[in-house]
């Protein structure tokens, strides 16, 4: 008789939200994958509704507190498309630099302390800590430059509010930004040897002809702007995202999956996909040190992602460096717009990938509607996918083992649940009176 | 005229939200900067792993947070670094760690002042939106009160405000 067992991780630790993994199985055979994500549904999409498109910044960006200038930047962008608003050159400049600050902050902390402790045999961060301080010390510190940026810009360091249609409600100080020049010049070395260190870590071999997405852009690494790339198929313009792909709602999640609309098939987000589709476009001191470190991209292993967000951290403070030297003037700080009825939409890199948002504004400046498609949520069948892959290699009678390296690929993707769930099916029965 | 100093060797910090009773270290900063008296640094904190980044030489934090827990609301009480908090209400994202975690990890890489002081203040309502309870509320003004005399033998000396 074939034996079942179930293993089920009630509460994943080091990811950003609530969610558990149930694993289902008949003797060695996989009978179910799920990763359950049950943070209660947020609603943001209908919160935006009747909401006036200055409002729409400041709302979304209170989805996530990891990620609050990819959320600003994404629906500023859309919402500017659809008012046919373009704004000026030191905008998009200081608007890079604030998402600078953001892939610092976010890739920092995950890598330090989240996603290192696994590869050395850790618990927590915490643990990490008492064996190796000066890492630990040394990526707060750079965590803290990334947290720097954002409050000099954005107004503070969690949520900032600097951000609107148009371009920023204050100008940046020139003086407060170029004062930050010495932290970041420290910050761009720093940021190199974290990730030597981090590419010293012993990797799974677990390898996965993924289809990779992401933005890219013919003149720099992928952030603000850029069509969406493929390394299965051909480019296609951002208005184009919602022909082919799509999301839908799972029995066992409160987050929506995406996939892609032809195949119904997975794909994948994030810094990996980023780096294997715009190597050419790092920094050169980001390219010298992927050469270095034999980074050879199309890089197809997941836990190496940890490598590929030090790449990415090293190209944001040369990028940051470039910027802050450059201490590019605001004036006006926003520009004004006409309001008019119209759509738009935009997608932009949040650091662990590419988000999407659309809205259709009124002639009075109310939103319409409003669709926000995160990177945990296109994401998250992949996700399940390699976990089907990865267990038959980890899996052992001690299930709570099993659990860990199941915890340990998933945050390899550093999910964001609390981006993910913002939607949830809503079926009305109708009696017939 | 008056010059007033403003003293950084001393951290105050509230952690909370401007939601329900989760804004009563918030609440309690806001009094603590009007009094003209007083001449601490304040930060208003959404997630405890902002202290990482503020408490670099520093000498002394006092910490502000509204917790869940078995007393009535409003109830106050003072711990004295080291803490264990198993009373702390769970936290809700693991990417913001609880206060004990951050503290600690700040220790493991000698970031943590010399004297940490955690003030909590039960709450009941946790309600986005919400005002703070009745309850709570009334007793915002000891809580500064503690705050205040906490910090009454820290010589006001550093920065000009």
């Amino acid at each position: 008789m074939t034996e079942s067992r179930s293993i089920k991780v009630k509460a994943l630790t080091r990811v950003e939200g609530e969610g558990a993994l149930h694993i289902r199985l008949a003797g060695d055979v996989i009978e179910a994958v799920e990763l359950n994500i049950y943070e209660p549904p947020r609603y943001f999409e209908a919160f935006l509704r009747g909401r006036s498109v200055e409002e729409v910044p400041d709302i979304t960006a209170r989805i996530c507190g990891i990620c609050p200038v990819a959320y600003q930047m994404s629906s500023i962008h859309a919402i500017e498309n659809a008012l046919k608003i373009q704004c000026s050159s030191e905008t998009r400049l200081l608007r890079r630099l604030l998402y600078c600050g953001e892939w610092i902050e976010s890739h920092v902390l995950h890598t330090h302390l989240l996603h290192a402790p696994d590869f050395l045999g850790c618990a927590s961060g915490l643990e990490m800590g008492q064996s190796y301080p000066d890492e630990l010390k040394r990526g707060l510190r750079l965590k803290k430059h990334g947290n720097q940026l954002l409050d000099v810009l954005g107004g503070r360091s969690v949520h900032p509010i600097n951000s609107t249609v148009g371009g920023f409600y204050r100008a940046p100080s020139r003086q407060r930004l170029q004062k930050l020049i010495p932290d970041f010049e420290w910050g761009l070395q720093a940021a190199i040897e974290a990730t030597r260190w981090v590419a010293g870590f012993d990797f799974p071999d677990f390898q996965h002809d993924y289809e990779m997405i992401s933005l890219s852009h013919p003149d720099e690494y992928p952030m603000n702007e850029g069509e969406i790339v493929s390394n299965k198929r051909p480019a296609i313009s951002v208005d184009r995202f919602e022909q082919e792909f799509q999301e839908y709602q799972v029995p066992h999640s409160t987050a929506l999956q995406a996939n892609r609309v032809e195949e119904n098939s997975s794909y994948l987000v994030g810094p990996l996909a980023r780096i294997n589709l715009n190597r050419d476009r790092l920094s050169a001191k980001a390219k010298r040190l992927a050469d270095e470190l034999h980074f050879e991209t199309p890089c197809t292993n997941i836990f190496r992602s940890i490598i590929a967000r030090g790449l990415e951290v090293v190209h944001v403070y040369e990028e940051a460096l470039d910027i802050l030297r450059q201490a590019p003037a605001l004036s006006p700080a926003k520009i004004s717009y006409e309001y008019q009825a119209g759509e738009g939409c935009a997608a932009t890199e949040a650091p662990r990938g590419l988000l999407y948002h659309r809205y259709v504004v009124d002639e009075t400046g109310l939103v319409k509607q409003a669709q926000i498609i995160p990177p945990t949520s296109q994401n998250q069948l992949q996700i399940e996918k390699d976990l089907r892959r990865f267990l038959p290699g980890v899996l052992c009678d001690d299930d709570q083992q099993t659990a860990r390296d199941c915890e340990w690929l998933i945050r390899s993707y550093d999910p964001c649940i609390s981006c993910a769930t913002h939607f949830l099916k809503l079926d009305i029965e109708r009696l017939k009176s | 005229m008056k010059t007033t100093f403003q003293n950084n060797r001393c951290l105050v910090a509230g952690i909370g939200s401007p939601h329900g009773d989760d804004q009563a270290g918030w609440l309690v900063l806001d009094r603590l900067s009007q009094n003209e008296n007083f001449h601490f640094d304040v930060r208003k904190l959404s997630a405890p792993i902002e202290l990482l980044d503020i408490i670099e030489g520093r000498e002394c934090l006092v910490c502000l947070d509204a917790i869940e827990g078995s007393e009535p609301p409003g109830t106050i009480k003072r711990y004295l670094w080291p803490f264990e908090a198993t009373w702390m209400k769970c936290n809700r994202s693991t990417h913001g760690m609880d206060l004990v975690s951050v503290l600690k990890i700040a220790e493991s890489v000698g970031l943590l002042p010399e004297k940490v002081i955690l003030w909590t203040i039960n709450g009941i309502d946790w309600t986005p939106g919400a005002k703070v309870n009745s309850s709570v509320k009334n007793n915002l003004h000891q809580l500064e009160d503690h705050v205040t005399q906490e910090l009454s033998d820290m010589p006001a000396s550093q920065t000009r405000k």
